[in-house]
């Protein structure tokens, strides 16, 4: 129950809800709890729902780490 | 981590760096990972064998549903009496026993006993019943709003027959008992991401204000984790006691949930009496409610200490598992509404 799971959009459908991959692994969540949710976008999926959207400029520290480690993301799939 | 991972000589690194501070300090250090998702990720990345002696990481303080008050159990199965009636839970709960040793898994296969994986999956289950649908509300900050944002859809759908039996709790106020207990000696904690992509770091504040002992919100990542342990053992007292929380990639930090991913009726929470018992918040199935109706509703019936557990058990009233009665919701019933 107390997982949190990050998964990328992959198009929103309608009804507040979007269709997300991780992997092998696509489903339908809802993103009514967050705001703006647009395809590309990584969201904390816990139990169907999105309950936060992982901004990269919000995840200074670990990029900052990553940078340090000698990690350099390309992109947002990296993260 | 893979042995040629450069996270991996990242986490090498930090881990000298914790050895080096430990060897400092001269004395154990007590940090709680407080939750369960933690703990795996902790074993699963052998961190206990690569910390130093003197650093030691204790899990706790239990998950929402194995806190579960027998009372609840009970009550839930003693709900299954009426015929018509569907209880709808995470399967988690499945064997958490009541007083007597009963557990919910001993009605599976009587059909009226619903397994779900997301609580969007109730207004559907509720519309093609034929009688009450009660959830079993039980979980952390992270899954209230979630159930909250479920009865609210099926409240908008006109949906009269979904029901919350909340039993929902909060994480500051166990951090709190477990500092005030003399026993447990917890120097610092490493606290979960996701509980703080709704909650932020503002509740964890009194961890600064009380005696300056630390917190780290940290994604669930070895290397977060790892970071999230550093961060707590470079904290020394006579540096004045609390160093900023990490912003682990899991956990967004300082400007979170609150008004933005919380439906507005869990937007204002009433602290109360009696810590790690049920629930502050409570929404609850008032019938065909309206949204705003249930709004009304949802913050009239917050328990604020007893009766602590609440169900509803018609439109308008809940059950006051503490008293076994009936009691009229102070929004009064909500006006019915034709499917």
């Amino acid at each position: 129950m107390c997982l949190a799971i990050p998964m990328r959009v992959e198009r929103l459908l309608p009804e507040g809800k979007a269709l997300v991959r991780q992997d092998e692994l696509e489903t339908v969540v809802d993103v009514s709890l967050v705001q703006d949710a647009q395809p590309g976008d990584y969201l904390i999926i816990h139990a169907g729902y999105a309950i936060e959207i992982l901004d990269p400029a919000e995840a200074g520290e670990r990029l900052k780490l990553l940078a340090e480690a000698g990690i350099r993301p390309a992109s947002s799939e990296s993260l | 981590l893979s042995p040629e991972s450069p996270e991996r000589a990242l986490a090498a690194s930090r881990l000298q760096e914790i050895r080096r501070l430990a060897e400092s300090l001269g004395r154990e250090v007590r940090i709680m990972e407080v939750c369960g998702t933690h703990t795996v990720s902790i074993r699963q990345a052998g961190l206990r064998s690569l910390l130093p002696q003197n650093v030691r990481l204790l899990s706790g303080p239990g998950c929402p549903v194995c806190v579960t008050p027998a009372g609840y159990i009970d009550l839930a199965l003693s709900l299954l009496d009426r015929p018509d009636l569907v209880l709808a839970t995470f399967g988690d709960m499945l064997k958490v026993p009541g007083a007597s040793g009963v557990s919910l898994a001993s009605r599976l296969g009587s059909g009226r006993l619903r397994i779900l994986y997301s609580p969007a999956e109730l207004p559907e289950l509720a519309r093609t019943a034929s009688g009450p649908v009660v959830f079993l509300g039980v979980g952390f900050e992270t899954t209230a709003p979630t159930v909250a944002s479920a009865f609210l859809q099926a409240a908008r759908q006109g949906i009269d027959n979904l029901y919350l039996f909340a039993a929902f709790k909060t994480v500051p106020p166990a951090l709190r008992a477990l500092l005030a207990d003399p026993e447990s000696r917890l120097d610092a904690f490493l606290l979960p991401g996701h509980v703080s992509a709704i909650l932020g770091l503002e509740p964890y504040r009194f961890l600064e204000q009380s005696d300056g002992r630390p917190g780290a919100v940290t994604g669930f990542e070895p290397l977060d984790l790892v970071e999230g342990i550093l961060c707590c053992a470079s904290w020394q007292p006579a540096r004045g006691g609390w160093r900023t929380p990490m912003r682990a990639w899991c956990a967004p930090g300082a400007t979170p949930g609150p008004g933005r991913s919380w439906p507005s009726c869990w937007s204002r929470r009433t602290p109360c009496g009696g810590d790690w018992a049920p629930s502050r918040a409570a929404a609850c199935g008032c019938g065909s409610a309206t949204e705003a109706r249930t709004r009304r509703c949802a913050s009239a019936c917050r328990p604020c200490g007893t009766p602590s557990l609440q169900v509803a058990v018609a439109p308008g009233f809940f059950w006051d598992a503490w008293n076994r009665r009936p009691v009229p919701c102070l929004a009064g019933p909500a006006p019915r509404k034709a499917r």
